[in-house]
């Protein structure tokens, strides 16, 4: 018996046999078998070594997974958290990512520096800011007399306390507005923790913000004109 | 199993591996599913008898403690099939060095096919699992990857070292042969 030439053929015979062509060949494979004798008798024995596949024993999959080395990585925590807010873990399950996938990590997310420090600057932002935002509000909604001066002291760098002075306006309420910033209840551990290059951007950043107020301590009384006063007026 | 299954498969292998290197432990148990049986066979193939389940756990250890150097562009199983392999043959050179241990050689390991259960195999398969006895194991290795895994012979280029070329002349030397004795 000759052989066939059509090698094209030949080599999608084992495919063929398996049941894995696409339509197009498949069909292209089955006008050229009607015609080749030789290849049909080629189909014969690959169905049947095919028929012959020795059929393993069924696999312990959770056994094999369970012997597996676990990947370096540290449990949950997120490649893009800040450094400010990581976690420390100390368990006994927590592994230390090698040089390699620290490398690796970053060069497959080239923002993630950048990023990250963008949404601390824009939570430290947010959070220091808000509170005033409450005096700015209160200061254009506030209709006290000029006479009536309130004092913004700072007790110390953790909160902000605005006491009224006596004698009150007429449908005013005194209040102590409190306002917590960013030193008391973001979760930084030490300036340090920042390089010299983080904290120059992260500066750059809040004095590019041109929605911040003068962040000058105001230890005394306020040196502006009566008009101009800030007072909280605090209501419920 | 086309080309495009291939780059389909190679896809679903990638995304598996990403997850399992973001900690995914289910992504770990659908690689294993996806290329145990696969393996185990292909051990078969091998005449790998004693220890299957042993050997291809060790297979996916030592893949999987090794992922930094699969390259992507071989197919997951086609790497784990090299591993395999090489498995299969360090621990027959082991034997050999140990004289209290049966030597297995390669010859001998064609015999698994034989051993197998010859009561219920058809008359049709034993006569083909007869004839794959009877291929060099370079044959066999081929022409069982192309048939009966559908591995391209660019995969089995890889997985038995040597080339294309070569993997082609083997399976088509084999297919004369097993039609031959089949036919005897």
């Amino acid at each position: 018996m000759t052989e066939c030439s059509n090698v094209d053929v030949q080599d999608l015979l084992p495919e063929f046999a398996a049941g894995e062509l696409p339509a197009r060949e498949r069909e292209s494979v089955e006008m050229h078998l009607a015609s080749c004798a030789p290849c049909r008798d080629e189909l014969d024995v690959l169905v049947a070594v095919l028929n012959a596949r020795p059929l393993p024993p069924v696999m312990n999959v959770a056994a094999i997974v369970a012997a597996l080395p676990r990947p370096a990585v540290a449990g949950p925590v997120k490649a893009d958290t800040p450094a400010p807010f990581r976690v420390i873990a100390g368990g006994a399950n927590d592994r230390v990512p090698s040089m390699q996938q620290v490398a690796r990590a970053r060069r497959s997310q080239p923002s993630m520096f950048g990023s990250s420090l963008m949404r601390f600057a824009a939570v430290l932002t947010l959070v220091s800011v808000g509170g005033l935002s409450v005096i700015v509000a209160n200061r254009s909604s506030t209709a006290l007399s000029d006479t009536d001066a309130a004092s913004v002291v700072m007790e110390d760098s953790s909160y902000m306390v605005a006491a009224l002075p006596e004698p009150y306006a007429p449908g005013t309420t005194p209040v102590q507005a409190v306002v917590s910033v960013a030193p008391s209840v973001l979760p930084i551990q030490e300036l340090s923790d920042y390089s010299d290059a983080e904290l120059a951007l992260l500066l750059e950043r809040l004095d590019a913000w041109d929605g911040a107020p003068p962040v000058d301590p105001v230890n005394g009384p306020p040196t502006s004109s009566p008009s101009s006063d800030t007072v909280i007026q605090g209501g419920s | 199993m086309t080309e495009a299954d291939r780059t389909k498969d190679a896809a679903v292998d990638q995304q598996l591996l990403e997850r399992w290197h973001a900690g995914d432990e289910r992504a770990a148990t659908a690689i294993v599913e996806r290329h145990a049986t696969a393996l185990a066979r292909f051990a078969l193939s091998l005449g790998v008898r004693d220890d299957l389940d042993e050997l291809v756990q060790d297979t996916f250890v030592r893949a999987f403690a090794a992922l930094d150097s699969f390259r992507a562009d071989s197919s997951l199983r086609t790497w784990l099939f090299t591993i395999e392999r090489r498995l299969v043959l360090d621990r027959r050179r082991a034997a050999r060095r140990q004289p209290d241990i049966v030597e297995v050689m390669p010859e001998d390991a064609a015999t698994g096919f034989h051993a197998l259960d010859n009561m219920v195999a058809s008359e049709t398969e034993e006569r083909v699992r007869n004839a794959l006895t009877r291929l060099s194991p370079m044959q066999r290795d081929v022409f069982t990857l192309r048939v009966q895994e559908g591995r391209a012979y660019k995969d089995i280029a890889e997985i038995l070292g040597t080339t294309e070329g070569a993997a082609r002349v083997h399976y088509h030397n084999a297919l004369r042969a097993v039609k031959e004795w089949i036919h005897d």
